[in-house]
Formats: C-alpha cells, sequence, structure tokens
C-alpha cells in the first residue's frame, strides 16, 4: 500500500508544478467569464494533483519522495561532482504547505471569480481578468514549487519568482497607491531576496557536496553556519515582513481583496517562515544566541505591530498588522525549537495551517464586505449581521481562530507554542507570557472590531447593500469549516516533522 | 447503554441538535421544539448516566481522541461530584429549553439561529467540562462555554449596552482562562501530562522545591474560578452580562455555568492540591472571597430597579455563600474531617439549591417581562392577580434564596452557618464572616420582599395593552417543576444529602470523611447534625411544619368561630384618596436609609481611555524617518555625480588628467 502509494505521489510532483504553469500560459490569452472557468479548471486541478501527492506522504509518514530532475554542470567546481539543483521533493513539512497552498489556492481563484465584477462597490472592475488569472495561477505554480523544492537554490528560483507575482498583483489597478505599493513590496522582499542569495553563496563556498541540500547548514563550522543562519533569517524577516521591513504589507493592502488574501496572509508570506521551519528543521547545531536573535526580534515585531493596531481605522491594514504578527509567533515557534522544543516548533508548523485558514477567511470576508458596502473604514461601518448575517459568522470564526478561542485550530497552535515556551523555562517563559499579553490585547480589539461592524443598528454604508454573492459566500463556508477540521489533518503532519538538535 | 455510551450519545445529539436549529431557524415553532426534544433526551440520558455514577460507581470512558503531540486524550469520566453537576444541568436544560419555546416570542425581530444552537451547545460544553478529568480539555470546553454564552449574552444586538457588556464579559473570561492556562502549562511541563493524577504528582513536587509558585500557581486557578463565578471583585462584568441575555439563556447561565466556578474550586484543591498547609490558607482566602461578595453583591442588589439585574446581584451574592462554605471546608480539611466535609457538603448543597431557586426567580422575572415588557419594577405590579401560578413560584424561589425554613434554602444555610461557627472554634475569623453571612441573610430578605412585593403583590398595575392572563403553559411549567424542587428539597433535604455527601467524600481521600450517619444520624426526614461535641442540632422540616400547619388550622378555626370579617377598602393616605399611580412606592424608595448609608460599595470604574501617542506613532513609522529619507539621500548623491558627466569631452579629459594626477600623487607618497 505504502509502496504503491509511495510511487503514484512520485509521479504526480512534477504535473503538479506543471499544471498551474501552463494554466497561467492559457490565462494570458483568455478574458471574462472563460478566464474564470480555465483558471478555476486549473485551480482546482493543482489542488488534486497536491492531494493525491499528500496522500502518499499520508500514506507513508516520515519519509521524503524526491524527483531528482537536473543538475548544473558549471556548479561542479573542481571536484567535478555537480550539485542537484532541479529536484522535487515532498515530506511532512512539504504537505503541510502544500495543502494551504492549494486549497487556499484554489478557494481564492474561485473567490475572485465573483469578486472581480462591476458589482463590485469598492472597485467595480471586470477587465483584465485575464492577466489577473495569469500571475495567480504563476504565483499559486511558484508556491507550489517552493512546497516541494528539495533544495534552497530551487527554493530560491521559485521565492523570487513569487516576489514578482507580487509585485505585478499588488498593482493590479494600477492607480498610483497600487503601483507604489507594488514596487515597495518588490524592493524590500528582493532586498531579502539577495540576502538569501547571499546565504547560498557562502553555503556553495563552503561545502564541496551538496551545498544546497536542506542539512547543509549542519555540515558548517559554527561561525560560518551562523552567518549563513543569519542571512536567511533576513530573507525570511523581509519575505515575512517582519521588522524592520514590515512597512511594505500595510502598503500593500491595495491589491485586490483575494490578492491579499492569497499573498498576504496564506501563502506568499508564509514562505519566510517555512524557509525559518525548513532551516530549523534540517539543521543541527543551531546555536543559542541564533534563537535568541530569532525569538526576540519576533517579540518586538509582534508587540510594535500590536501598537499600530490601535491607530488603525482600515480594516484590511489591520488584518495586515496582525498578519505580521501571526508570523512574528511562528518564527518565535522556530526560536523555541532552536532552543530544543519540539512542542513549541510543532505547534508553530500547526499555526501556518491555522493562521492561513483564519486569516485568509478573514480577508476574504472583509473583501465581501467591501463587496457590498464599498468602504473598509471601521467607523464607517456597524450593522452589517442584520444585512449579511453569513459574513458574520465567517468574520466571528475567523477572529476566533486567529485569536485562539478554543475549539477553532488557532487555540492548538498557540497553546503548543506558549507550552514549548514554559517548557523551556527562564526566558522561553517569559516570551510565553508576552505572547499571551499580545494575544489577549489582539482578541479584545479584534472582538471590539467584530461587535463594531457586525453588531448594533445598520450604519448608511451598511444600509445600502444589495445583491447576492453565491460563489463567495460559498467560500467563506468552506474556509469556516476548515478554521474548525484543520488540526486534524494537521497534527499527524506535524509530529513528523523532525526538530533538528 | 452504558453510563457512558448515555453520555457521549446525549453530547452527539445536543450537536445534532445544534445543527438542525440552525438549517430549522426559518420556522420558529419548529425550531424550539426540535430544540426542546433534544435536550429533554439528551438531559434524560444524561441523567441516568450521573446516576449510574452516583449509586453505582464512578464511569470512566474510552480514548475518544488524542493528541500526541500534547500527549492528552479525551476520555470522559463522572465521579460523585461529576454527576452531581450533570444533574443540576440536565434539570436546568430541560427547563430552560422549554421555556424559551414561548419566551423568544419577544425576540421576533432576531433570527433565532442565533439562539438555540448555541444553548444547546453551550449545555453541551457544560456537560463535557464537568465530565472529563484532563486540564487541557478541561479548558477548551471551558472556553467553548464562555464562547457560547457570549454570543447569547450579546444577542439583543440593537442594544448597545448588551453589546458592551458582552464584550467586557468575553474579555474579563477570557483573561481568566489564560491565568488558568498559565498556571496548568507550569504543572504540565513537569509531568508532561494534563491528568487531574498528574497534576496532582506536579504539585506535589513544586511545594517542596518552590512553595512560593505554588501559591502563585493557586492564586491564577483561584483568579479564573473566581471570575467566571462571579465573586467580586474578579465578577464585576455579571451584573451587565447576565441580564443582557435572553431569559432562558440568563436561568441557564446561573444554574449552570456561574456553578462551574464552585466546581472548579473544589477540584483544584481538593484534585490538585495535596492535603496540607496551603490548602488551610487558600480556604481562608476563598472564605472571605465569599464574604466579600455576600456582602457587597446582596447590599448592592438592594438598590436596583431592574429586576434580572437585582437578581444577578443575589448571584454574585449567593455565590460568595457557596465559596464562604467551601473556604471553610478546605480551611479544616487538616484539622477537623467531620466539619470540613459538613462544610464542603453546605457549599454543594447550596450550589444545588441556588440551581433550582435561582433560575426559578429569573423565570419568574422573564414571566413577567413576557408579559408587560418591562424589566423595571417601577412599571409594573401586582401581577399575582393575572399570573397566580408564577406568582406563588415566585413567592416559593424568593423564600427558599432568603432561608426561610421549610424550604430547600434554609437548610444549606443553616449547614453553612454551623459549619463555619462550630468551624471557629478553630479559626475565630470564621465566625465573624457566620455573622456576616447570617445579617446579609436577612438583607436577602428584604430584598426579594421588595422583588415579590413590587411585581407580583398588591394592586395590579400595569398597561392597558397589556393581556390579562397568565403566562402560557409551556413558560409555567417550568417554573413549576423548578419550585416543585425548591419545596422537595426543603422538606426532605435528605434526599439531597445523602447523594452529596457520597460526592464530597468521593473527592477527599478514601477513609477520610466519616460516614453519613455517624454526621448526620440515619432518620430519612429529619437532620441530626452531630459535630463531635463542638456541635449538635437537628432539623426535621416535616415535624415542623406540621405544626406550623396545626397552628395554621387553629388559627383559621379560631377566626371561623369568632366570626371576623374581612373587608376592602380604597387606597388612603393622610386623609384623603389618591389615584393609585400617585402613591405607588416606587423601587428606589424600599430602604431609603440603608441603599444610603451603602451607596457606594459597589463602585463603577470607568474604562479609562487608551492614550494614544503619537510620537510612538512616528517612531515605528520606519518608513517616514529611514527609509524615505535614506532613498532620497541615495537620489541626491547620484544626482551630485550625474553633474560630473556633462558629456564635454574637455570636462572628460579633465578628469582623467585629474585621477591620474591623484594616482601619482597616492603611488609616490607610498
Amino acid at each position: 500500500m505504502s509502496v504503491l502509494s509511495e510511487i503514484s505521489a512520485r509521479e504526480l510532483l512534477v504535473p503538479l508544478v506543471a499544471a498551474p504553469l501552463i494554466g497561467a500560459l492559457l490565462c494570458i490569452f483568455l478574458k471574462k467569464r472563460v478566464s474564470d472557468v480555465v483558471a478555476a479548471i486549473f485551480a482546482a486541478i493543482t489542488l488534486v494533483l497536491a492531494l493525491g501527492a499528500i496522500g502518499g506522504v499520508f500514506g507513508n509518514l516520515g519519509s521524503t519522495i524526491t524527483v531528482p530532475l537536473g543538475r548544473l554542470a558549471m556548479l561542479g567546481g573542481e571536484t567535478g561532482q555537480a550539485p542537484l539543483v532541479f529536484e522535487l521533493s515532498i515530506d511532512a513539512l512539504s504537505a503541510l504547505m502544500l495543502f494551504m497552498v492549494t486549497v487556499i489556492g484554489f478557494l481564492v481563484v474561485v473567490y475572485s471569480s465573483e469578486y472581480l465584477s462591476p458589482n463590485n462597490v469598492e472597485h467595480p472592475a471586470g477587465e483584465n481578468k485575464g492577466r489577473y488569472y495569469a500571475w495567480m495561477l504563476l504565483f499559486l505554480g511558484a508556491m507550489v514549487g517552493i512546497a516541494v523544492s528539495g533544495n534552497f537554490l530551487q527554493m530560491f528560483i521559485f521565492w523570487e519568482l513569487t516576489t514578482i507575482c507580487s509585485w505585478a498583483l499588488i498593482s493590479h489597478y494600477q492607480d498610483e497607491a497600487s503601483l507604489r505599493a507594488g514596487f515597495k513590496a518588490l524592493i524590500m522582499t528582493a532586498i531579502g531576496g539577495l540576502f538569501f542569495m547571499l546565504a547560498l553563496v557562502v553555503l556553495y563556498l563552503s561545502l564541496d557536496s551538496n551545498p544546497f541540500a536542506f542539512d547543509a547548514l549542519g555540515r558548517l563550522s559554527p561561525e560560518v553556519r551562523n552567518l549563513v543562519f543569519v542571512f536567511l533569517l533576513i530573507g525570511a524577516w523581509a519575505k515575512a515582513a517582519q521588522f524592520p521591513f514590515f512597512t511594505w504589507l500595510p502598503d500593500a493592502m491595495a491589491a485586490p481583496t483575494p490578492v491579499s488574501c492569497y499573498l498576504h496572509a496564506a501563502a506568499m508570506v508564509k514562505a519566510g517562515v517555512f524557509l525559518m521551519a525548513r532551516v530549523v528543521s534540517g539543521s543541527y547545531g543551531l546555536s543559542y544566541g541564533m534563537g535568541l536573535l530569532t525569538g526576540l526580534m519576533a517579540v518586538g515585531t509582534i508587540f510594535i505591530v500590536v501598537f499600530l493596531f490601535l491607530f488603525q481605522d482600515d480594516l484590511k491594514k489591520i488584518l495586515a498588522l496582525s498578519t505580521i504578527s501571526h508570523l512574528g509567533y511562528i518564527l518565535i515557534a522556530c526560536a523555541l525549537g532552536v532552543w530544543g522544543s519540539a512542542t513549541a516548533f510543532e505547534g508553530g508548523l500547526l499555526h501556518i495551517a491555522a493562521h492561513g485558514c483564519g486569516k485568509g477567511l478573514l480577508f476574504l470576508a472583509v473583501g465581501m464586505l467591501t463587496y457590498y458596502t464599498g468602504t473598509r473604514r471601521i467607523s464607517e461601518l456597524s450593522g452589517v449581521g442584520r444585512k449579511l448575517p453569513l459574513l458574520a459568522l465567517a468574520f466571528f470564526v475567523g477572529v476566533f481562530t486567529v485569536t485562539g478561542v478554543p475549539p477553532f485550530a488557532g487555540f492548538w497552535s498557540k497553546f503548543m507554542i506558549i507550552t514549548g515556551g514554559f517548557e523551556i523555562g527562564g526566558l522561553g517563559a517569559v516570551i510565553s507570557i508576552l505572547l499571551l499579553i499580545e494575544s489577549l490585547i489582539a482578541f479584545g480589539f479584534f472582538l471590539w472590531i467584530g461587535q463594531r461592524i457586525f453588531l448594533g443598528e445598520p450604519s448608511p454604508a451598511t444600509a445600502r447593500v444589495s445583491g447576492s454573492t453565491p460563489i463567495m459566500g460559498a467560500v467563506l463556508i468552506i474556509l469556516s469549516i476548515l478554521c474548525l477540521v484543520v488540526p486534524i489533518f494537521a497534527f499527524p503532519l506535524i509530529q513528523h516533522i523532525p526538530l533538528g538538535m | 447503554m452504558t453510563g457512558i455510551a448515555l453520555l457521549t450519545s446525549a453530547l452527539i445529539l445536543l450537536v445534532v441538535g445544534a445543527i438542525l436549529t440552525a438549517l430549522l431557524s426559518k420556522s420558529r415553532l419548529a425550531c424550539g421544539l426540535v430544540a426542546f426534544v433534544t435536550v429533554l433526551i439528551a438531559s434524560i440520558w444524561v441523567t441516568m448516566a450521573a446516576w449510574q455514577a452516583l449509586t453505582v460507581a464512578p464511569i470512566q470512558g474510552t480514548v475518544l481522541l488524542t493528541i500526541a503531540s500534547l500527549n492528552s486524550s479525551l476520555i470522559f469520566t463522572v465521579d460523585g461530584l461529576s454527576a452531581i453537576f450533570l444533574l443540576i444541568t440536565s434539570l436546568v436544560a430541560v427547563c430552560t429549553t422549554l421555556y424559551s419555546i414561548r419566551y423568544m416570542r419577544i425576540y421576533q425581530r432576531y433570527s433565532l439561529v442565533r439562539y438555540y444552537p448555541l444553548l444547546l451547545l453551550f449545555f453541551a460544553s457544560v456537560i463535557s467540562v464537568v465530565s472529563v478529568h484532563n486540564m487541557l480539555f478541561f479548558l477548551v470546553f471551558w472556553e467553548f462555554m464562555t464562547l457560547t454564552s457570549y454570543v447569547l449574552v450579546v444577542f439583543d444586538t440593537s442594544r448597545p449596552e448588551a453589546q458592551r457588556a458582552g464584550l467586557r464579559y468575553f474579555i474579563a473570561t477570557h483573561i481568566a482562562t489564560m491565568c488558568m492556562l498559565v498556571a496548568t502549562v507550569v504543572l504540565y511541563v513537569r509531568v508532561g501530562s494534563f491528568d487531574f493524577a498528574a497534576l496532582h504528582t506536579a504539585m506535589s513536587g513544586l511545594m517542596v522545591t518552590s512553595p512560593a509558585l505554588v501559591h502563585v500557581l493557586l492564586g491564577l486557578f483561584v483568579i479564573g474560578f473566581a471570575t467566571k463565578a462571579g465573586i467580586l471583585p474578579f465578577g464585576f462584568w455579571m451584573p451587565d452580562a447576565y441580564p443582557a441575555a435572553p431569559t432562558g439563556a440568563s436561568a441557564a447561565f446561573v444554574g449552570t455555568m456561574c456553578k462551574l466556578g464552585v466546581y472548579g474550586i473544589l477540584r483544584v484543591l481538593t484534585a490538585f492540591l495535596p492535603m496540607s498547609h496551603m490548602t488551610t490558607v487558600w480556604g481562608i482566602v476563598i472564605a472571605l472571597l465569599g464574604t466579600i461578595s455576600i456582602f457587597v453583591g446582596t447590599i448592592t442588589a438592594l438598590q436596583q430597579s431592574d429586576s434580572k439585574r437585582l437578581l444577578t446581584f443575589h448571584a454574585i451574592g449567593q455565590t460568595g455563600y457557596m465559596w464562604l462554605a467551601i473556604g471553610v471546608g478546605l480551611a479544616l480539611l487538616r484539622i477537623s474531617p467531620p466539619v470540613a466535609t459538613v462544610a464542603l457538603l453546605a457549599g454543594l448543597f447550596h450550589v444545588v439549591n441556588n440551581a433550582l431557586f435561582k433560575p426559578l426567580l429569573f423565570l419568574n422575572a422573564g414571566a413577567a417581562e413576557y408579559r408587560t415588557g418591562t424589566r423595571n419594577m417601577d412599571k409594573a405590579g401586582g401581577l399575582m392577580q393575572i399570573m397566580p401560578v408564577t406568582a406563588v413560584t415566585a413567592i416559593v424561589a424568593s423564600l427558599a434564596i432568603a432561608g426561610i425554613p421549610g424550604l430547600n434554602g434554609f437548610v444549606s444555610k443553616w449547614l453553612i452557618f454551623a459549619s463555619s461557627i462550630v468551624g471557629g472554634f478553630e479559626m475565630p475569623l470564621f465566625v465573624f464572616l457566620a455573622i456576616v453571612a447570617i445579617f446579609i441573610s436577612a438583607v436577602t430578605l428584604a430584598s426579594f420582599l421588595k422583588f415579590l412585593g413590587m411585581l407580583f403583590l398588591g394592586r395590579l398595575d400595569i398597561g392597558s395593552e397589556v393581556e390579562r392572563r397568565e403566562v402560557p403553559a409551556s413558560m409555567v411549567i417550568p417554573q413549576v417543576v423548578l419550585g416543585i424542587f425548591c419545596i422537595l428539597f426543603g422538606v426532605l433535604p435528605v434526599v439531597a444529602m445523602r447523594p452529596l455527601y457520597a460526592a464530597v467524600s468521593g473527592i477527599l481521600p478514601w477513609g477520610y470523611s466519616p460516614a453519613y450517619a455517624s454526621v448526620f444520624g440515619s432518620s430519612p426526614l429529619t437532620v441530626n447534625i452531630n459535630l463531635g461535641g463542638a456541635g449538635n442540632g437537628a432539623w426535621g422540616a416535616v415535624v415542623v411544619l406540621i405544626a406550623f400547619a396545626g397552628c395554621l388550622a387553629l388559627a383559621y378555626f379560631i377566626s371561623r368561630m369568632g366570626g371576623a370579617q374581612t373587608r376592602t377598602v380604597p387606597m388612603w393616605l393622610s386623609g384623603e384618596e389618591h389615584p393609585f399611580a400617585e402613591v405607588r412606592y416606587p423601587v428606589h424608595s424600599f430602604l431609603l436609609p440603608f441603599n444610603r448609608l451603602f451607596a457606594n460599595i459597589y463602585p463603577s470604574i470607568p474604562l479609562p481611555r487608551l492614550p494614544r501617542p503619537s510620537a510612538i506613532l512616528r517612531a515605528l513609522n520606519i518608513d517616514s524617518w529611514l527609509y524615505y529619507p535614506g532613498l532620497r539621500l541615495g537620489e541626491r548623491i547620484i544626482q551630485a555625480i550625474r553633474l560630473t558627466h556633462a558629456g564635454v569631452p574637455q570636462l572628460y579629459m579633465l578628469w582623467v588628467i585629474v585621477g591620474a594626477a591623484l594616482a601619482v600623487i597616492v603611488l609616490f607618497a607610498m
């Protein structure tokens, strides 16, 4: 049985990466309704292939399935042994990421077909759909590529591809603000990318065999290892919008909301923490100081962001800020993992899934809200629940998932991270208590927002709500259910993601 | 079916019922009926399971769910203590759901999808909370209970104060849960398991190595449970939140959730904490907190004019009685087993009694609201004339909560006072606390005379549009059922005390408590309390009531024989007749000197507005002071360099010469 599933999973990997790229090429030439359908079909194909591959991983948990594709002779150097540069591989960590990327990708593509329409009050637009889907599917392919990359170099290639997609998708509306935001995001994440590349160069120069393999850090001398780790960390900071790079993310909210959902909550920013999870999972002998650097910067980011919350009136920017702090949670989990707590590390990985579902749901809910009301200013909204009960339900589910109220997914992940901190004791316990404090502030703030917007008497902006959006509603329902059940799927996976120590 | 299968199927049924009612929410009657039938069946099953646990043996189920990463499994376990709470939950659930079917008509504007599904899930979570012996799942169900009850509190979305109350409620209890979570995790990391037994081991170990930490952890647990139970000062949210929910839900809250604070504190301090001087210390703390709540909560209740708010303040006061009893019991655990057992029994008995008369009072107040449309006791009065059954049950409940002999409240209060005073031989503090509690018992009576007098007795005073008849049968039956239980446990307290005693002995170390008969005697009709020389007493409700009935009959015969006449006269005041509305005694005039004395005993502290220092905001905006200025600086430097590339060949020649000269100088200088 397991042999069978391994074979099929092996065969699925190449089509898995190829499908969205083919879809992207096709969509360039399509328009309107046709592009909706084609994009949805290709996203669905990707999802099915991904689920098949994940099924293969479930059939044989704890092992890695690898498909070598090619070497670059010019990297052979003096020894003549060229490293494997192109290889697809899938293990438990890849499966977790792949699941989030493809499921949310599919849902977002489907959601977009209704969101990008002339009926959208905030941005009445139905043109350029082909271009939109092309970039979206290209991005989906790039994210799948990151998830199933077998080494750092190939991951870097897909990594930069996502940066370009991000630039194009943020600037989709092509007005002044979105063009600026797209450019800013491109510059800042590219700077991070340069550090990633620097890390690769150092790796290549320091190691004779397999310099880009995920376990490469463990084979370096401690000083070089720290250097490479810091370079990778800076790359991850830029991608995951951590301090001091976080300023691009709130600006990037000029993007269409499905894009914000996918790129800036569920997938692209997760690439940064995914990289760190890879490093922590594969490397042996990371020093205490590296954990300290990761952890303290993340705690700092979280508290900067909590402060910025209180000044925001723009709903999407609040979600963006909250995303930054939750990526900080995952980085803290990685730091605690470096310090030796498997519980915290597993919690952080679970948080990738939990936060992806919860924050994705929140973004899509806000997208639907702006679709109907045309505003995302908290002060202009109230009583929406009376008009759009389903939306209210989805928003509150998202809030409870993200802030960690049981039985939703966020509770389990946060709980494990906090437990991990106490396992470490000392500074770890302090970090855990700080996380709890942040969690409480965010909880209070989000609950207040939810009540402010959805309860009470309808405001003028709410009163003019009309029409129906069955597709968007269905997507919200599916994601709401996922917020509840995703740990059932993720728990078996995270237990088989080793922690290098 | 085995006990555990019954319990599990009841939980599944409640969840299925929640989904069904959500789907049926368009049809209001069907939704209510489905909810009622679901709760009825589930409650019967839960009752059977609990009965089995009480009479046969504690029941334990199989592993339903395992979280390997946290080394914990979901196993339902019901012991005596759990069974008691399951029984009261079942009764309260059935009564409140039946009551809600018609009551929810006053919320015609609102969809029921936010009521019945949440109510059923709320009951499911309450049942789950008391039947797990794993702290992780305890917290999960605990917080899920908060979540469902929060949605019920904010049900009335058009009232901003209900939303504020809900917000405050959820945030306060969330903080409390976080306190408990920290305490739990600190214990967990020492033993790697969340089972109660394992946490006991962890705490025993910690008591040796770092006793200060144990005090901190116990403090966190106490804060957590006190917040939920409404113990002041942690229960500050309660007077706003409970009245905000629809009455069916409010009654369910006071009957179940409010009592779980007592359940939790009993569990933690008996199951986690080894019997030691710390038990004594925290017993005293709990007793003191309880007494503060008794005093402040009940005195503040006197000043209220909103019926449900008045009842909520009493809920705070009554929970204080339970905490007082349990505190006394815990404090005396090491000193005097009989007194400690009686005190714990008294606390638990008061829990049960409260779960009968407090929901009943809420249902009474809700019935009055249903009929008259107002909860302000100034605006309605004399309802006994149109709602006799409701009024009679209200009288029963009021007298029960005030501790009038013959009703259930008396027995538990009597045991609380007795054990506190006898405990005072060991710790004189408890005598003082008992005196406060006895004094407040009188205040409770005064307060409920106001409640009864304003709302039910006196002349009928309602708007002309109000229908003049009793509330529908589906609202009357729950009140009658609860009222009957109040009388039953008042007349035959032994019926309740035997299982309660078994439950209390069950959570104490084996062989610790004396046998029931040696403390209370073996009579099924009277309670002969015998606390080993220090205190003896007896209460035989049946005997006393028969004597009372005889006296009443005698008085009746005397009045008949004397030919006394009753006559009705119009209201007369200061020599002239007034219209009723002018001379009606308003709520705030009751007990005026008393209320003036304690006017500020329950201060309302406004939430401070957060200062928003914009300087910090500017400092955090890295874009504005680092990145953009940096970019502009770079741009200027590039502009400056551009000046040198003017496109004039001579200029380039000049640069070449200057450069060559510089190179030569540098080379020679070196």
